[in-house]
């Protein structure tokens, strides 16, 4: 059991490592890359200074987040379609690195672009709705990464492989209130959960 | 979603046990992921070397993998919503009251 966790995880992994080398909404392979590097404290010249400052802010400091801030990284040129983008990358890649430290595996290197230009996807019906940048319906964990569709997609993923599909239903649903995931109990996943979250002081 | 899967699964937890480790939460092997997942999420290797072990004894291998990809999960979660200005619902802000873990300030 604990080596099938480790392959399906490490397949999540290697679909992550290539989505973060490719082109996204807003931004390039090289860019996305770059966004990761500056994440982890790397300098990198294939972005601004305020992208740098945004990636290592989301990594290491999420919670002393402001509207006053992210309006300052606005004013620096950042449109809301890449401050989602970023957030999206460096908020999985910080997934996968606490999960590779926990196991007690090195930093993995990055991974090299590839090239191609951004699809430029426009999100339509998004609006301020409890949240500081525009979301398809209310904000919630669901829907915070309405502008980088592919974000969301990538998000999902994630969820469903270290944690639970965001969906009700038999099987690992959020839904499924009996699960046991690598005879994991639910109340013992959730515990994880909220603890890390209380770590992270993160009152959602 | 702690308190509803306890719900649901007839459990009795003590909410004050996540923030405090000194008490017991109810959840079986809650100390091993209190340890666990504080070492993995603040990169603790010294932390991590006593904590890992601790909770393979305690609840196996399969189950501490899990416990560890959940807390990479929830990392991201709180990225996301923290990033986004998604603060806790009225409903969220009475856990704070029971698990004795106040609100900051910048949620008013």
């Amino acid at each position: 059991m604990e080596a099938d966790a480790a392959g399906e995880i490490d397949e999540l992994i290697e679909r992550q490592w290539e989505r973060l080398r490719s082109p996204g909404n807003r931004f390039t392979g090289r860019q996305r890359v770059a966004i990761a590097s500056a994440a982890r404290g790397s300098n990198n010249e294939a972005i601004s200074e305020a992208l740098a400052e945004a990636a290592k802010r989301v990594h290491d400091e999420p919670a002393t987040i402001t509207l006053d801030w992210l309006d300052t990284m606005r004013a620096s040129g950042i449109t809301n379609e890449e401050y989602v983008e970023l957030v999206g990358i460096v908020a999985q890649l910080r997934a996968i690195d606490t999960f590779e430290f926990g196991v007690g595996r090195i930093t993995r290197p990055l991974p090299e672009p590839i090239g191609g230009e951004p699809s430029g996807t426009r999100v339509e019906g998004a609006t301020l709705d409890g949240g500081w940048v525009p979301t398809v319906g209310p904000a919630f964990p669901m829907s915070v990464l309405s502008l980088a569709p592919g974000e969301h997609d990538a998000m999902v993923d994630t969820s469903e492989v270290l944690y639970l599909a965001p969906r009700a239903g038999d099987g690992f649903t959020m839904g499924n209130q009996h699960v046991v995931r690598d005879d994991l109990t639910r109340s013992q996943i959730e515990f994880v959960a909220a603890r890390t979250s209380l770590v992270n002081d993160c009152f959602y | 979603m702690l308190r509803a899967s306890a719900a649901a699964n007839d459990e009795t937890i003590d909410m004050r046990g996540v923030g405090h480790v000194a008490i017991e939460s109810g959840v079986p092997g809650d100390a091993e992921l209190s340890a666990l997942t504080d070492a993995a999420i603040l990169r603790d290797p010294d932390e991590l070397a006593l904590a890992r072990p601790r909770a393979i004894a305690r609840l196996g291998g399969a189950a501490t993998m899990r416990a560890i990809a959940v807390a990479g999960n929830f990392e991201m979660m709180n990225r996301l919503l923290d990033a986004m200005g998604v603060g806790p619902t009225a409903s969220m802000r009475a856990i704070g009251d029971l698990i004795e873990v106040p609100l900051p300030a910048r949620f008013g």
